[in-house]
This record gives C-alpha cells, structure tokens and sequence, in this order.
C-alpha cells in the first residue's frame, strides 16, 4: 500500500477513472434487475448515496469494461448511455429573457443535444463503425432526417459530435448577443426530432439491431422547468422498446412530474422508484453487507489482506466493557423470563445491554471510547459516502503520524470520530444559514436547538428510560392537533436539516400492520459529542409536531415519557427488513 | 452619467461628493433592492441632496433582488436611457453587488463604451459577520460564455471574508478540480491568515483544489495572478467562476470572462447582510474596463 494515498478518497463518481469505479461498485441484486431492464425508474437518495455510481456502472463504458475484464464478449441487448445534469451547459439561465415559447425550446434543444452528444461518444466504438460503408449509410440517413450536411472524410459518430458542438455553440453564440431575444431559433432540436431519429439509425448496425438503449441521467433535479417537463414527457412515451429512461434525483418530493403536455407521470404507470437509502438497524442488514464488502475491496485494492473488522478493531477495553454489561443484562433476562426464555432474552440483551454499559459509566469518566468497524458503520447513518469520510480522516492520521498502515488503532478511530462529531457541532452552531440556500439565521438557530433538545432527550432515554433507551430516531405525531403555520415551519427546519444531511428521512413499518410511515434519523455522527450510543436500535420515538416546534422556536425540552412507542420485537424487525 | 448602487453603508453617502465633484451638468443614477428600501431610504435622500447641491441630476431606481429577470430588465432599461444622451461613465461599483457590476458593465461595454469604475474602501467591516443566508448560486446572463459538452467542471473562486462561501459553492457545483484565490496579507485584516490557513485545512480531504494568491487592490486588480490561475483550465474544461472576496475581483472576473470564452460568471446574493457591514471611507482606487 502506498503510504501516499489513501484508500478511503472519497471522490465523486464521476471523476474515478473507469477501472477504478468498477474494482469500487459493489453490485446490489436489488437493484440491478431493475436498472438493467427496460423499465423506467427513478433513483432517489441524497447526497453520498451512491446514485452516480449505480447509474455509471450501468453504462456502456463500464459494462464494456467490465466484460473485457472478465474476458466475454460485451452483450448489447442493454446500452446504458450516462448523461450528467450538473453541467455549466444545463444551468444557463439566459433562456429565461426569450419568450415563453423560444426559452421552452431552447431549454430542451440543450438537453437534447447533451443526450445526443453521449450517444454517439457511446457507440464510437461500435465495431461495425469501422466498416466506411456503414458509416457513409448512417451518415445518409441522419443528413436525409435531420436536413443537414455533415462533414466528409470523418466517421458517423465524430460527424455527429461536430454537428452536436456546432449547434451548442451557436445556439449559445445567438444567447449571448445583446439581439437575443430578437432570434427565432429554428434550428433548435426534440427528442423526436434528434434523439429518436438518432437511436433508430444506429439499430441499422448489426450489433444494434436488438439493442435496448438506457438513458441514464444522472442529477436531473439540476433541469430547468422545461427541461424536466420535456424529460418526463420522454418517461411517458409509450413505447418502451427502444429506450428507457433512468432518472437520479436527490428527493423526489422536489421533483416536478408534469409533461410538456400538462399531463403528469405517475409513480407504477410511467416509472418505478427506487430508493437507495437503507435500513440500518445491525449489521446483518443490506446496509451493513454493503458496507463490509465496500471497506472490504478498498483494503484489498490497497493490497491490505485485514478483513474490516481488523483493519478498524474495537478497543479491547470497550471489548471487555460491552462484554460484562452484556453479561449482566443477559443474567437480568434470565431472572425475569426464565432460563428457556429463548427470544424474549434475546431482545432483552439487545435493548439493554449497551444502554447498561452507557448507564454504569462513571459521571466523571471521560467520553465513551468509539471504534470498531460495526461502530462506523452505524455512524454512517446508512450513506456511503457517511461512511467513508471517518475513514479517510482516520488513515490520514496514521499518514501524519508515519505509524503502521496494518490497521487503525482504536485511539485513533476514536480521535477522529470525536474530531469530526465535534465538527457537525460546531458548523451546526455556527449556523447553517452560511452553507444552505433558504436558511435564514433564524432559521438556523432554530434548527440547532431542535437537534440539540433531541440529543439532550437521547440522552435522557439512554440513561434513564425503562423500554427503548437507544432509540435514536423519531417519528412525528399529533400533525392533525398541531397548528398548520407550525407544520409547515416544522416541516421547513426538516427540510435545511436534511439538504444540509444532518436529518435524514427513511420509510418502515408503522405499528398498523401492513402500513409504512415516514420516521428521522439524525446523522449519527453527532452523537459521540454528545456520548451517546450510535449504533441505536431498532425502536423510534413519537414526538408530537407541537413539542418538536416547541423544541426548535423555544428551545423548549422534549418530554422523556414512554407514549407507547413501542416496535416490533427484534426478530420481526429483521424478517420485514429483509422484504 | 454617474451609476451607483445605494447601501446604508458610510462610504456610500461619504463616496457621492467624490463622483459629483466636477459632474456639474452630468446625470446619476442609483440603483437599490426593493428588499433594502427600508434601510437605504435616509442614504438615498442624502444622495439625491448631495447631487442636487452639485448641480447633478439624480434618480434612484428600484430594483427586486430576488428576481434577476426583473432586475435585468430594469437594469437594461434604464442604462439603455441614459445611454441616449451620455457617451462616458464612471460605474461607482463601492456598494454596488457582484450581479449589479457585471450587468452594468456588460452593458455598457456591449453599447462599446469604455467605463471608469471607482470603488470606495471602508475604514473597517464588521468582525462577526458580514453576510448570511445565500440564495442558490446561479450563471449570469450573457456572461456564462460558451459551454463544451463533455468537459470537466473547473471552480475557480476568489475568496473573502465568508470562507464558509467556497464550501458553498464547491458544494454546488462539484467541480472536478478547484482553484480558490486569496487576497494577500499585505492589504487583508490580521485573521485573514487564520482564515485561510482553516480553509486549506476543511478543504484537505478534497482531492484537486489548489490556492493561488492575488492582490485584488493592485492596479490590474489581481488580474495578472488570476490569469495564470486560469490558464490551468484550458479548453477541456467548463470554468465556473464567482467573486466573493474584495469587490474589485468582480472587475477581473468580468475582464477574464471577456477573454476566455470557456469562463461561466457565477454568483449567489445573500438575502441578510450585517447592518454593520462596514464603516467609514477609505482611499479611492479606480480604473477602467
């Protein structure tokens, strides 16, 4: 391993070179199926999620590449074809000083040509384009369709892409004159008039003739209104032969639905949604596999043979620690169940074995020792990139230390995590009216007090509540009683808290068999600060919407009583996680 | 004709008679957020005083901050007016915001008029904050140059007081590569050091950000040291680059933009400034784009 870099870079996907994204993606069946079929789906989580990274390895360029490695043939029944959103070209906004009717087509016209200039960058190396006949024959067809002459002497995909960069940079020439709003444009291009006539033509290719093509756009919450109306009128389309469409947002809830044509798209009937947030609630859960197999191929591409567990060893005190407390509680249960109590000690030991550790805890011991692999893991709050930040902190310590790169001694992981919950703290005081649009400062003190009182209640449950002391996220109650102005400026402080990924939302069971609620989960990393236990349990608080308003306005304390929050016992849990 | 943007700041009122001084005959026009009208009402009628004592003829315009289409259009509008009957300006850009000073000046430069800037410094600003709550950064019109398809994004930012303001945008934008400027100790306050030094180190774990040093108070206004900062970026990349630092790195961003086709004007305004943003005036520095 090389004592320069680190294994835990956490760079956006986009910037990884190919192999390097490919020895990275840790392919998940879940939703594999779903994004390598002809369906359209949409791909929701936030930031550090991994929807880059699920979208870019369906592409072309990694599925080749991935084949090439594995020495097979590349199978083009499935063309994945990445298109990123994010993108200087995509967020001008000289659009908005045409009409109505020029800036709609203008706004598409670019989105079109980002989309077309993917494909043909996709298909150049189609081995049939090699053969001049075949690329004279495309190049027809497109100049007959489309009423343009291509340049001669170059092939059909670098003609394309002339035509592409010739029109962008026209189209952007004609915005930028103080005449702008004077031009027609009536060179702009639709999805009918480029792309589907594109996709046609390239099927004449023998490799192609079956070929499904994926468009995968990649950050689509970045389109303008009529960008993303003119894409989700591409999701309409009803037939789904020749392409579909994959769509990755960070909330769908901010998404706008609507078509070109004023209808909308509808969640079954247009597209499935795929929400890549995880349960985590141990560390037998998709999360936590997921995690394991991620740490597990960054320390073996680094050459490191440790397993996770290894590489980020808990203290032994901690060890012993946990060990005795469990001990006890264990002894506890037995008294109270019965030696043949069987499940019902199990779930005793999970609730209050770790709470028991915290509990006995001197009060003037220092603050709880955090490591362990397990222990990032649940830090992590169930996001990749979560996950790897504690870890990229941790080795750039050894670095700086110049100590063995075997593993990461659990002061170091400790260090760190203090380190960096302590950094959640001191950004969330110094307010995140600096660093999140539509945050006023108001609104940034109300949202640390809000995380504060709950850390305070956290707390108080950890070391003093008889039936779920480490339950660490909260469902909301009472909306119906609560005054609807406080709804709104409760579900506003949700909102910053989440864009800024100190809150996160995930969907479970509800206590209503069969129905699923909305519950919150504050980034765990703040906890260890605050010595509290991150790992949790599978247990949420119900908070009434007038006491969490309270908490945030007035700084008002969270009541600590037990209003029948109850879950389903661990081993329920587990089997509903896993359908 | 003389264009300025009304602040409640000092140096705004304390600025007027050093444009006014030999315009007698001359016009003025200052513009001013609707957002702030409360706050900049006594500034503006002391404005309109001191021009009128001077035999300036004088405006205030209204202008809505959180609206740039509208603000645009009034911009347009009324420097398309005055235009008429004027052939030189001196673009007083003091209080004047980063949008408001590229539009004005893209304008103006578009009629072919050359412009004198003139920009006012404080004797101090404020030590706890300047400014907060930023809207969503956003491209400027007619100066976020010609985009490629399939280029790397490049973030090219001059910082300032509000360090919090690169994570800001980095956070948008996720460039591929970042190269943040610095305004050297020389002319910076004496936590500029600290600043910085705490940035480098938040920014640490980010792979591809570099720092370069400029001096925005020198005659070019850093324009030399940020062009060899941005010869990095060469055509495979889209540029995206925003001022928010010293005021005069608004003029060699705009004079960059001008140069290098493959720079994009970004900007976020900030919907809270501190009433006690600054104090007093300070020396003069002009020049012309």
């Amino acid at each position: 391993m090389s004592a320069r870099q680190n294994p835990f870079v956490h760079a956006g996907a986009n910037d990884l070179p190919p192999d390097i994204l490919l020895s990275y993606y840790i392919e998940d069946g879940s939703y594999s199926r779903f994004l390598q079929s002809r369906r359209n789906v949409f791909l929701v989580g936030e930031r550090g999620c991994g929807k880059s990274m699920a979208l870019l390895y369906n592409s072309w360029l990694i599925q080749s590449l991935r084949a090439t490695q594995q020495g097979l043939s590349f199978d083009y029944g499935l063309v994945g074809i990445y298109v990123p959103c994010n993108t200087p070209l995509l967020q001008k906004v000289e659009t908005e000083l045409l009409g109505a009717v020029q800036e709609r087509a203008v706004s598409e016209h670019f989105l079109v040509l980002s989309v077309t200039r993917e494909i043909a960058a996709t298909l150049a190396t189609t081995p049939s384009l090699k053969d001049a006949q075949r690329n004279a024959e495309l190049l027809s067809v497109m100049a007959y369709v489309l009423g343009q002459d291509f340049p001669s002497g170059i092939g059909f995909c670098d003609a394309i892409t002339a035509f592409v960069d010739r029109s962008v940079r026209e189209t952007q020439q004609s915005l930028n004159t103080p005449s702008a709003f004077d031009a027609e444009y009536r060179d702009t291009f639709s999805f009918a008039s480029l792309i589907l006539p594109l996709l046609r033509c390239v099927k004449r290719l023998p490799e192609l003739r079956d070929s499904h093509f994926m468009l995968l756009i990649d950050d689509a919450h970045y389109l303008n209104h009529w960008q993303s109306q003119a894409l989700n009128s591409w999701i309409a389309y009803r037939d789904h032969s020749l392409f579909s469409v994959k769509v990755a947002v960070a909330n769908v809830a901010k998404y706008p639905m609507f078509t070109s044509s004023g209808g909308a798209i509808l969640e079954g009937h247009d597209y499935m949604q795929l929400d890549m947030v995880r349960q985590l609630h141990n560390e037998r859960t998709d999360f936590g596999q997921l995690a394991w197999q991620l740490i597990k191929r960054r320390l073996d591409r680094f050459g490191v043979a440790a397993s996770p567990e290894t590489f980020f060893p808990m203290s032994p005190t901690l060890e012993k620690d946990l060990a005795a407390a469990e001990a006890i509680v264990r002894q506890e249960a037995i008294t109270k169940f019965g030696p043949n109590g069987g499940r019902k000690i199990a779930d005793y030991v999970y609730k209050y074995a770790r709470a028991h550790y915290f509990r006995s805890r001197s009060p003037r011991a220092n603050r709880p020792e955090y490591s362990g692999f397990h222990t990032l893991v649940f830090l992590s709050t169930g996001v990749v990139r979560n996950l790897l930040i504690p870890c990229y902190w941790m080795y750039e310590k050894l670095l700086a230390q110049s100590a063995s790169l075997n593993c990461i001694p659990p002061s170091v992981q400790t260090e760190a995590i203090l380190e960096r919950s302590q950094g959640l703290w001191d950004r969330l005081r110094g307010g995140l009216d600096k660093i999140v649009p539509n945050c006023s400062r108001e609104d940034a003190t109300h949202a640390y007090q809000l995380l504060d009182q709950l850390a305070v209640l956290f707390r108080e449950r950890l070391l003093h509540h008889e039936s779920e002391p480490r339950a660490n996220s909260f469902t909301v109650s009472g909306l119906r009683q609560c005054i609807p102005e406080r709804c709104a400026e409760l579900e506003r402080l949700f909102n910053i808290l989440m864009e800024a990924q100190y809150l996160y939302v995930r969907s479970g069971p509800a206590k209503d068999k069969g129905k699923r609620e909305w519950y919150y989960v504050p980034n765990r990393l703040l906890w260890p600060e605050r010595g509290l236990d991150p790992h949790g349990q599978h247990a949420r608080v119900s908070l009434k919407a007038e006491e969490l308003w309270a908490a945030a306005i007035s700084n008002a304390s969270l009541p600590l009583v037990d209003d029948g929050s109850e879950q389903p016992v661990l081993f329920e849990s587990i089997e509903e996680e896993t359908e | 004709m003389i264009i300025g943007f009304a602040s409640w700041e000092d140096r705004f009122v304390l600025g007027i008679p050093r444009d006014v001084c030999d315009q007698r005959g001359e016009r003025a026009v200052f513009f001013y957020y609707s957002e702030y009208a409360d706050r900049t009402l006594a500034a503006r009628e002391a404005a309109l005083r001191l021009c009128g004592d001077a035999g300036v003829l004088a405006k205030t315009v209204e202008v809505p901050q959180s609206d740039p289409k509208a603000a645009w259009m009034i911009l347009s509008r009324e420097v398309s007016e005055a235009l008429q009957a004027v052939t030189s300006v001196r673009l007083n850009i003091t209080t004047m915001p980063r949008s408001a000073i590229w539009s004005c000046l893209w304008m103006l430069n578009s009629k072919g008029l050359s412009v004198e800037y003139a920009y006012d410094r404080p004797e101090g600003y404020a030590r706890d904050w300047i400014s907060r709550d930023p809207s969503l950064p956003r491209l400027m019109y007619k100066m976020s140059g010609i985009a490629g398809l399939r280029r790397r994004t490049a973030l090219l930012l001059l910082s300032g007081y509000d360090m919090e303001r690169v994570e800001y945008f980095l956070r948008a934008y996720e460039p591929s590569v970042a190269s943040i400027g610095v305004q050297t100790s020389l002319h910076a306050d004496l936590q500029n050091d600290e600043r910085v030094a705490d940035l480098k180190k938040r920014l640490s774990h980010l792979q591809d950000v570099s720092f370069f040093e400029l001096d925005a108070y020198d005659s070019g206004c850093g324009q030399s040291q940020l062009e060899v900062a941005a010869k990095l970026f060469g055509p495979e990349f889209n540029v995206v680059a925003s001022s928010l630092g010293p005021k005069l790195t608004a003029v060699s961003l705009f004079r960059l933009q001008k140069k290098q086709e493959n720079v994009a004007l970004a900007y976020a305004y900030s919907r809270e400034y501190n009433p006690g943003y600054s104090h007093g005036i300070g020396e003069r520095l002009t020049g012309t784009v």
